[in-house]
């Protein structure tokens, strides 16, 4: 891949690849420094990266890389940011109710649904990401679609 | 198509999710219309999909990732602009340099140049009349007559006075041991002292007469 090409997934995905980041750590500041680890990961591979499959390289580092991430959270973050005690808001709509869903999820869960719903991806190619085969994916996404219905439903009965 | 309670909500799933068929989709709206109970999970499950727009957010990251390409100098416009222009500097540098009259052998003058009339100078010289070259030693002198060069060691006490029909004056070099003579017009005197080697033995006469009784 040349430095053209290079600057052109840039410029193409590397939104995308910080908002993917960004909802599944929920945390802004570590979404753009894992973004900026990927790119950097990618230049080091420049030449071994094929740019018809960057965008799912891109991801696929990212969804990684956020798992480490995940991973240093856990050990060092006590359990007070536990989606359940996250405090609502008094002008909540549906986006917001969504992304409050998406912190019950598991990662992979919210991993599936991030990579279906904003990047459009088909089973497949989120099983390429992810290295899970289509029919888990199917599975993940079952339930995490499940999980956020019966939220979604809850939260209406509440109010 | 058979549909169970059971599988209702995978059916549903798969309706949102596009998996179904035309014939498929329009089993499953029959089914719910007829059982209005699932109609709200129906709604659910529409609702559990991600609300995005088009817009993505700008995380100002590009201007960080990006990574300017570094270009051979021989395809930078610039280099073709630069290079006939250094020439170009140099050359008039150059130019300039050379064209600038060499004073690095004009005499430098005391007076101002205009006041010396070096043409006096030269009409006065040729004055002078033929040189006479006298060398005294101890008891002995030598003319010296010969035109061609020479080089004169001077041992002792040596007067040289040599008039020829030189026209022109070089400079003094009788201050130092060699003097070349050449075509040129001297009058002076040298006086310079070396130190001799006396080789005979000292003895007393036959007239001396010891007054010393130890003698």
């Amino acid at each position: 891949m040349s430095i053209q090409l290079y600057n052109l997934s840039v410029h193409e995905y590397n939104n995308r690849v910080c908002r993917f980041v960004d909802k599944l750590l929920v945390d802004r500041t570590a979404a753009k420094d894992i973004t900026q680890e990927t790119y950097l990961r990618l230049w080091e591979n420049i030449d071994k990266v094929d740019f018809n499959k960057v965008k799912a390289w891109l991801f696929t580092t990212a969804y990684r890389l956020s798992l480490d991430h995940i991973q240093r959270r856990k050990r060092f973050v006590d359990e007070s940011f536990m989606p359940e005690r996250c405090e609502r808001e008094e002008n909540i709509d549906l986006k917001k109710i969504i992304d409050e869903s998406l912190t019950l999820l598991s990662d992979i869960q919210r991993s599936v649904i991030l990579l279906k719903d904003y990047e459009g991806y088909s089973y497949i190619e989120i099983g390429e990401i992810l290295t899970l085969s289509d029919a888990q994916v199917k599975v993940y996404l079952f339930r995490a679609r499940k999980k956020i219905k019966e939220y979604i439903g809850d939260l209406r009965l509440v109010l | 198509m058979n549909i169970q309670p059971d599988d209702i909500e995978a059916l549903i799933f798969d309706f949102h999710e596009g998996n179904l068929s035309a014939l498929e989709k329009s089993e499953l709206l029959n089914f719910i219309h007829l059982y209005p109970e699932y109609e709200k999970d129906f709604a659910l499950w529409a609702q559990s999909y991600v609300p995005t727009n088009n817009s993505i957010d700008e995380y100002g990251l590009t201007k960080f990732l990006l990574h300017e390409s570094t270009k051979p100098w021989y395809k930078k416009p610039l280099t073709y602009l630069g290079a006939p222009l250094l020439l170009a500097l140099f050359l008039s540098l150059s130019v300039a340099v050379f064209n600038t009259p060499n004073k690095q052998n004009e005499p430098i003058y005391t007076k101002p140049k205009e006041t010396i009339n070096i043409a006096h100078q030269v009409s006065e010289s040729k004055k002078i009349e033929t040189p006479i070259i006298k060398i005294s030693r101890s008891s002995k002198s030598q003319n010296y007559t010969k035109k061609t060069p020479k080089i004169l060691t001077i041992k002792d006490t040596v007067e040289i006075t040599k008039t020829t029909s030189a026209s022109i004056i070089e400079n003094d070099t009788l201050n130092s041991k060699n003097v070349v003579i050449d075509n040129t017009e001297v009058s002076t005197t040298k006086t310079s002292t070396k130190k001799r080697k006396l080789n005979f033995s000292i003895s007393p006469s036959g007239s001396f007469i010891p007054t010393n009784p130890n003698f």
